[in-house]
């Protein structure tokens, strides 16, 4: 092995010197063309002059280290390495930011991580909420994003985090639990693109959403029971106002109900005293036409009617009274008027 | 021979000339500033295009240094490509982009006392690359002296404020209409956002003579300590329940008064019908008692209206009629009579010729 290793380079030279520069010569222009033409081949791939630049990409191009010129995606041209040099943000690509929790990126089906640093805070009213956020981003000015922060992402992070913790620190726990988390988020996207700004990082901020914002476990039965304790508010004004409801038609129908007695009492009265009076009205026609006989005639007929069908005791002369009442005081009702006439 | 030795004499001087070239010439790309240093002195500064170096300022610090050290630094500006004296003059990199200082939590006592463990960050640049290579030298040091500046301002301002000035940055808590305990309506005068720019400030001027420009420092955590924690969590608990209480009381309170109010409303419609009903009746009272008597006049369509007379019109004969009503009303079945043969009905019981007699 050695000797082969140090024969050869002997034999090349000595070969190569004496037999084929003639060869050389004679085909100096056809060697010199493909030589030519290798050679291109070479520089072209060492230097690569091309650049691809993808969909949703931008081709921020240096020369000399300066910013020279942004190109939309497609085959371009570029002068060789140590002249230009090409980055290729994507600027359609929708970037995430996550605070207080990291999802899974390579299962996106799996639960997350909790950041439990990151998501514990404290409110406006002293109380401690778990709050968690998501930033989504895309890169709006490529040379902003590429050449003025050190580190996009965490600086983001760190700004989504500040931005998160005085707006919340600016509110009572209410607020961020349930009714004002629209404002919050509003004013947090405020936040962050206002000191996004200071920087100029190059980002446009999307969008912020609060997740989930919830009290700490602790305490978690103690705002459950909050939570119930205004259902069963609800719950007891609902069945006053049941009652409200149940109530008033029953008192309404009474109200009518009096009132209608009352209409047809006064319909009834007036008629009864107008059939009466008709009536009088008529006897009195009758009366006054043989006054005498009608007189006498009323007289006995309601006499009639009165005496018909009723125990009676006749007695005969005005003694014959008192005598009846030593007799018998309590019975006054039996039939013994025969014995009483023939005791008289 | 002779033209071998001169073809390899010309190739190795062309190959140091182009070393020489390539040794001398160097890029500065747009996230870079340099200082280039002959024999350990600093005879060149590229400065960065970073809207955060002031560039009028810088120029006077240049100048200011070589008359002071009395050698002759030039300045220029921005990326691009710059030339040195080969083998005699070094490069030395620094960065033209925003860098962070995420210093450790720190643990301060607040104005009143209160303990917090406060997490800061902040946002940096170099400015005059000059300044900071001769005070800092490198990236650890700088970093390590940023956050001693950093960290005593925090505790400086921080141990003068109250811890809600800490949390808070406006007052707008005190507008709102969700309910909060009166003891912790209080109003803030400084708030989070003005002790940063505060903190900001005064750092921003210290590290000024370090050739670092800060551009913001920001408060990230501000919590009690882990062993507070439970504290917290026990007058959250004491604040819920009472809520919790509260809303119960009020439920109780709003139908109480419901009711209540429906029980009075039915019995005022009650009382109302009452009288309305006593009013009507009393009407019609009167108007049958004028009936009776005065009469009334009957008006049925289609014949001409007729006065029907009222008892008025003969108060004896009312009287002799009505009696003898109230009579037959009066006596019932279970009535036992005892009459008198003396009587007007039983005359003839006796004497059927009396009367004619007379």
């Amino acid at each position: 092995m050695s000797d082969w290793f140090e024969d050869l380079p002997i034999e090349v030279v000595k070969g190569g010197k004496k037999k084929e520069l003639p060869d050389f010569k004679f085909n100096w222009r056809s060697g010199g063309i493909i030589g030519l033409i290798a050679l291109f081949l070479l520089v072209l791939i060492v230097f690569q002059p091309w650049f691809t630049v993808g969909p949703g990409e931008v081709g921020v191009v240096l020369r000399l280290g300066k910013m020279n010129r942004i190109v939309s995606p497609g085959f371009h041209f570029r002068l060789p390495r140590p002249i230009e040099t090409v980055y290729t943000p994507n600027i359609r690509l929708q970037r995430r930011v996550e605070i207080g929790f990291r999802s899974n990126s390579n299962n996106p089906g799996a639960t997350s991580r909790d950041v439990a640093a990151e998501s514990i805070m404290l409110t406006g009213d002293e109380n401690i909420i778990v709050a968690k956020m998501i930033i989504q981003y895309k890169i709006a000015d490529p040379a902003k994003y590429l050449f003025n922060i050190y580190d996009v992402e965490n600086t983001l992070t760190d700004i989504s985090e500040a931005a998160l913790r005085q707006v919340i620190g600016d509110y009572p726990i209410e607020s961020a639990l349930t009714g004002q988390r629209d404002q919050l988020q509003i004013e947090i996207q405020k936040i962050i693109e206002e000191i996004s700004d200071q920087y100029e990082i190059g980002l446009l901020i999307d969008q912020v959403q609060l997740q989930e914002t919830h009290a700490p476990d602790p305490v978690e039965p103690a705002f459950a029971d909050v939570f119930n304790a205004r259902e069963d508010q609800a719950r007891i004004e609902r069945e006053a106002e049941a009652y409200q409801n149940k109530e008033m038609p029953k008192a309404e129908g009474a109200v009518r109900k009096i009132l209608q007695e009352a209409a047809s009492y006064s319909a009834e009265r007036i008629a009864k005293s107008k059939g009466e009076v008709e009536r009088f009205s008529a006897i009195l026609k009758e009366y006054e036409n043989a006054p005498q006989v009608t007189r006498q005639r009323l007289y006995l007929e309601t006499m009639e009617k009165v005496l018909a069908n009723k125990s009676k005791v006749i007695v005969d002369s005005d003694d014959g009274l008192l005598k009846l009442l030593n007799v018998t005081p309590n019975d006054l009702g039996l039939p013994t008027s025969l014995d009483r006439k023939e005791s008289n | 021979m002779k033209s071998q030795i001169g073809l390899i004499i010309a190739g190795v001087v062309a190959l140091f000339i182009f070393i020489v070239i390539i040794s001398s010439a160097f890029i500065i790309t747009e996230v870079d500033q340099a200082i280039i240093i002959q024999l350990g002195r600093p005879v060149r500064v590229i400065a960065g295009d970073s809207a955060f170096t002031d560039k009028v300022e810088l120029k006077k610090s240049v100048e200011e240094y070589s008359s002071q050290s009395n050698s002759n630094v030039k300045l220029s500006f921005g990326a691009g490509l710059y030339f040195k004296i080969p083998f005699l003059q070094q490069i030395e990199y620094f960065e033209d982009r925003i860098l962070e200082s995420d210093a450790d939590p720190a643990r301060i006592t607040t104005g009143d006392q209160k303990r917090i463990v406060v997490d800061s960050f902040a946002r940096w640049h170099i400015a005059n690359p000059l300044k900071f290579r001769q005070t800092l030298v490198n990236m650890p040091t700088a970093l390590n002296r940023l956050d001693n500046i950093i960290r005593s301002e925090l505790r400086n301002r921080l141990g003068e404020c109250n811890f809600i000035e800490i949390i808070r940055s406006t007052n707008q808590l005190l507008d709102t209409k969700i309910e909060i305990p009166e003891q912790k309506k209080v109003s803030i005068k400084i708030g989070r956002s003005k002790i940063m720019e505060d903190v900001t400030k005064v750092c921003r001027k210290t590290a000024k003579d370090f050739g670092i420009y800060i551009i913001d420092v920001r408060i990230k955590r501000a919590d009690p300590p882990e062993q507070n924690m439970n504290a917290i969590y026990e007058n959250m608990k004491a604040e819920r329940d009472r809520i919790a209480e509260k809303y119960r009381a009020e439920g109780a309170r709003q139908a109480t008064f419901i009711t209540a109010n429906t029980d009075r409303q039915v019995k005022i419609m009650r009382a109302e019908a009452e009288r309305d009903a006593q009013i009507i009746m009393g009407q019609a009272d009167a108007e049958a008692a004028r009936i009776y008597a005065r009469g009334f006049i009957k008006d049925v369509t289609g014949q001409p209206p007729i006065q029907i007379h009222g008892f008025e019109s003969d108060p004896e004969f009312f009287r002799f009629t009505r009696s003898l009503e109230a009579l037959e009303k009066s006596i019932d079945n279970n009535t036992s009579l005892i009459l008198n043969t003396n009587s007007d009905l039983l005359q003839f019981m006796k004497s059927p010729m009396s009367g004619i007699n007379n």
